[in-house]
């Protein structure tokens, strides 16, 4: 018996700000926290809770450095954030008749 | 609808497309910016293994170490700049940077086996200029039009 796609949706990823970042990381190899904060239109203090609470769950890897004397952030999706949230795709596709 | 209140499906798959479509700007920004970038370095070190060749150490040391300083300072030049341009950019985009760049530098190391031939063909000499600056070009003329 195949899982209903509804039982595949993945609860980290329903929280709208957490699917946009998801969503904006899927499309390139690394973001700089400020492309990511204009591209998405939220504060620094939300972009970093949530960008911090994806890494947690393995999601996203957060990376430091710095340019020049300016500390700078990068963020980029980990391969299992990857492929969870492809699943997660789908699964909406799915449970919307897209797919 | 509040920003942190979840989303049903529909919901989720509408805030997905605005998503990418907003960071889409964004990477086509940072493409943009990084192929122009890509473009003018190429031209730069092709032009350097082309002047290279007029200006052979056994005829003119004076020009050939003054060559390879703008050589040696357009590389330390485009290492930083890239450190400063890089911001967002689409899947696989420094990785075909990265091939770019090195296959040029590949391409003028290639030039200076060249210099004891002391070639004078301007034809040669524009031929060696496009192969030099063939790989990042192309790369860059890719970035910009993306």
């Amino acid at each position: 018996m195949t899982t209903h796609a509804r039982n595949r949706l993945n609860d980290d990823f329903s929280n709208p700000v957490r699917l946009s970042i998801m969503g904006a990381l899927n499309m390139v190899e690394e973001a700089d926290f400020k492309s990511l904060k204009e591209a998405l239109g939220i504060s620094d203090s939300v972009l970093s809770r949530h960008l911090s609470a994806l890494e947690e769950k393995g999601h996203v890897k957060i990376r430091k450095g710095f340019v020049g004397k300016r500390p700078r952030t990068w963020a980029k999706l980990s391969p299992e954030g990857r492929s969870a949230f492809t699943g997660h795709v789908q699964a909406l596709k799915e449970v919307t008749g897209l797919a | 609808m509040s920003a942190e209140n979840n989303l049903n499906p529909e919901q989720q798959l509408a805030a997905l497309a605005q998503a990418q479509a907003d960071m889409d700007r964004a990477v086509g920004y940072g493409s943009r910016l990084l192929g122009w970038y890509s473009i003018i370095v190429s031209l730069v070190i092709g032009a350097l293994a082309f002047l290279l060749q007029l200006y052979p150490p056994q005829k003119h040391m004076a020009g050939f170490i003054v060559i390879i300083g703008l050589y040696v300072v357009a590389i330390l030049a485009a290492s930083l700049a890239y450190r400063k341009l890089y911001r967002s950019l689409p899947i696989g985009a420094s990785k075909r940077y990265t091939w770019g760049f090195t296959l040029t530098i590949v391409f003028y190391a290639a030039s200076l086996a060249l210099l004891p031939q002391q070639l004078s063909s301007w034809a040669i000499l524009g031929l060696i200029w496009i192969v030099v600056s063939a790989p990042l070009l192309i790369v860059g003329i890719g970035m910009v039009r993306k």
